[in-house]
């Protein structure tokens, strides 16, 4: 038979009262250095365009000043990108749950997303060769629909990122036995 | 059709396959206004040899595509479904069986209609969205398919109540409604001042149009002051007639005889002059109802009602998905949303009303606030900054910007609001028009809940709804309260033992 038995409100889990996981200690320091390296490439880039700009055209050069902006916002925008990771980073977390996972970030717009394993499609991990160096790796975890209710958890260490997407997909398995004995038993409909 | 055997669907489904060629080789419109514009630059720079001989392999290469796909697409149907081959390179090997078909969706187009050919899509069970597609087979295949699927469906365990309103119409849109579905029309006015843009700027047309006009204009000039003004505004209105006239063909074309049946499981909506398309949709796979009212449908008491599936993504199995068809409703009276909900959502949004007019409970004041702060006085001092060294004084003439924005965000936070029960929620939002989004929690695919520092200071909170048909947001609503139907809707969505789909 199914039952639907009524429960009060007070006794569902809340969100807030989770223990919330930090992200691997090494997270922020690899943004930091993702962040050089992107900058440090713009500013090569600029640099690159007035050698060639100067090479090809010397007579009527643009002024160095309108480049030496250019540097300087770049300069700027790297040191935002060193030091926002240190406030940013120990301000997300997450927490795996018995039937969701629950995702925090932001320090300006604070957002908490929760995604239940019964409507996950699947998930997969990935790196990038700087979060390889750090042994680091990301979980995005797919919901259905657009990719606004997707999960993306940036940050873990490779092997809890690989233990955490087998957890996930281990719990799908569950999610479609269940489904399938419930199919068979009751009248869902 | 019970043999087996294997077939290719009629010779005319090089047409369909022709069509998704062209649409995969342009990859939407923005590709394609890319090479219509190269195509005019190499017109321009005098090749016109090498623009239409690359234009004509182009062409043969659609075609031979086309001829390739269509001769390697085959298919087969026996007592328990239908199986399908197909591809060229990477070949697929795509088994519906009966009891899992769910819906038909039959399209036919002015071509298939001339020789009694039509397009089915298979709506099948366990998948989120649509699964297979058998172009250009015969009509009454097509209706012997349907009618198979139909009866592998009923036979195990439908409940007989549901048998007694089988195929209740619960719509069906006349001539007039035609009219007032032109009249109602949005799209295609919009449509023609973006033509009437583009015909602007391009030059060609300037240089033939604008001695005509100017010569026009003296005429006018020439007949007198009120003469000219009527004449002018015979002008005006005959555009305005045009026009109307436009959309209604346009209604006409897209909805004529549309009816919207409900058989106790499923929607079936069909119409359409010259292309005829039926679109059928299981109950459990609506994510969420939508119902509109525009400023013209509300003095005409009058709305719309969207059905909308899941956008994309198949749950189960590595089929590729057919996207999901929603079924549009294009013109009811109010009072259908109300019915249309009852069918779909059944006991569980028993207490959830479906009308715009229904009393909502309010969200914060603040988001007035909110709204000034962000879009109105933060341009504006920006732009005032900017202005006001530049012009002096008259850059001031921007803070009139601030009560505009005020004045529109008021009337927004009187359209804002929510409602909800034990099972589902449902959110209104609108300016000028209104509409509302209905959805089951057990639907959601996940919440979350923001904060603005603005929202954190005085104790708000925006909740966002994840569907797989798209998000619903319920803005700036006590923190608590955002918290608590968070957790409540997560709580339904995972202890639901009803597939979400």
């Amino acid at each position: 038979m199914f039952t639907n038995p009524e429960v009060a409100l007070d006794s569902i889990p809340r969100a807030e009262e989770v223990e919330w996981q930090a992200l691997h200690p090494r997270f922020a320091r690899c943004l930091q250095i993702k962040a050089l390296l992107r900058w440090a490439g713009v500013a090569a880039g600029i640099g690159a365009f007035y050698a060639i700009h100067l090479a090809f055209d010397p007579e009527d050069p643009i002024p160095l000043a309108f480049f030496g902006a250019c540097w300087g916002a770049c300069l700027l925008a790297g040191l935002r990108a060193v030091l926002w990771p240190l406030v940013s980073v120990p301000r997300r977390g997450y927490a795996v749950r018995d039937k969701d996972i629950v995702y925090k970030a932001g320090v300006i717009w604070q957002s908490v997303k929760a995604v239940p394993y019964s409507r996950v499609q699947h998930a997969e991990t990935g790196s990038s060769p700087v979060d390889r160096r750090f042994g680091l790796a990301r979980l995005t975890i797919f919901t259905a629909g657009g990719s606004s209710g997707d999960l993306r958890l940036a940050g873990l260490g490779a092997d809890a990122a690989e233990r955490l997407r087998a957890y996930i997909v281990g719990r799908l398995g569950d999610q479609h036995a269940l489904a399938e004995i419930a199919e068979g038993t009751d009248d869902v409909d | 059709m019970t043999d087996g055997a294997w077939q290719r669907t009629s010779p005319l489904g090089v047409l369909f396959f022709f069509g998704h060629a062209v649409r995969r080789a342009t990859g939407g419109a923005a590709q394609m206004a890319g090479s219509v514009g190269g195509l005019v630059v190499v017109l321009q720079t005098g090749g016109v040899l090498w623009a239409l001989l690359a234009a004509g392999s182009f062409l043969a290469l659609l075609t031979a595509t086309a001829i390739a796909r269509y001769w390697f697409f085959r298919f087969a149907v026996d007592d328990d479904g239908v199986y399908i081959r197909r591809g060229v390179l990477r070949k697929t090997h795509l088994d519906i069986r009966f009891d899992r078909v769910q819906g038909l969706d039959v399209e036919e187009p002015i071509i298939y209609r001339l020789f009694g050919l039509a397009t089915v899509t298979f709506d099948t069970a366990g998948s989120a969205t649509r699964e297979g597609q058998l172009p250009a087979i015969r009509r009454t295949f097509a209706q012997a398919l349907r009618e198979r699927a139909e009866r592998h469906r009923r036979d195990p365990k439908e409940p007989a109540a549901e048998v007694g309103h089988r195929h209740a119409r619960l719509l069906k849109l006349d001539a007039g409604d035609m009219l007032r579905i032109g009249l109602t029309d949005r799209t295609i006015l919009a449509s023609i001042a973006a033509v009437a843009l583009l015909v602007q700027a391009s030059n060609p047309m300037r240089f033939v149009a604008q001695p005509a006009v100017e010569a026009a204009g003296d005429q006018l000039l020439a007949l007198g002051l009120w003469i000219g003004l009527l004449v002018v505004a015979a002008l005006l209105i005959a555009i305005a007639a045009a026009l109307i006239v436009l959309t209604v063909v346009s209604a006409f074309l897209r909805f004529h005889d549309f009816e919207l049946l409900h058989d106790g499981t499923t929607f079936r909506s069909r119409g359409g002059l010259l292309t005829r398309k039926e679109v059928v949709l299981h109950r459990d796979k609506v994510q969420q109802l939508s119902v509109s009212q525009s400023l013209v449908m509300r003095w005409m008491g009058r709305c719309r009602i969207k059905l909308l599936p899941a956008t994309s993504g198949a749950a189960s199995g590595n089929s590729t998905p057919v996207n999901g068809q929603m079924l549009n409703v294009p013109l009811a009276d109010t009072s259908l949303p109300a019915d249309v909900g009852e069918r779909l959502f059944g006991p569980e949004g028993s207490r959830l009303a479906m009308h715009p007019d229904a009393v909502f409970t309010a969200v914060s004041p603040l988001y007035i606030r909110a709204r000034v702060i962000v879009v109105g006085i933060l341009p504006a001092v920006i732009a005032a900054a900017v202005l006001i060294p530049m012009y002096g004084l008259p850059g001031l003439a921007v803070l009139p910007w601030v009560a505009v924005v005020r004045l529109v965000a008021w009337q927004a936070w009187l359209r804002r609001g929510y409602l909800f029960d034990d099972d589902g929620l449902v959110s209104r939002r609108g300016l000028l028009g209104c509409s509302i989004d209905a959805f089951l929690f057990r639907k959601a695919q996940g919440a979350t809940v923001r904060r603005s520092p603005f929202q954190r200071r005085n104790g708000l909170a925006s909740l966002d709804v994840h569907l797989a048909s798209g998000d619903v947001t319920v803005p700036f609503i006590d923190y608590a309260t955002a918290c608590r139907l968070r957790d409540y809707l997560l709580f339904k969505a995972e202890s639901s033992r009803q597939p979400w789909h």
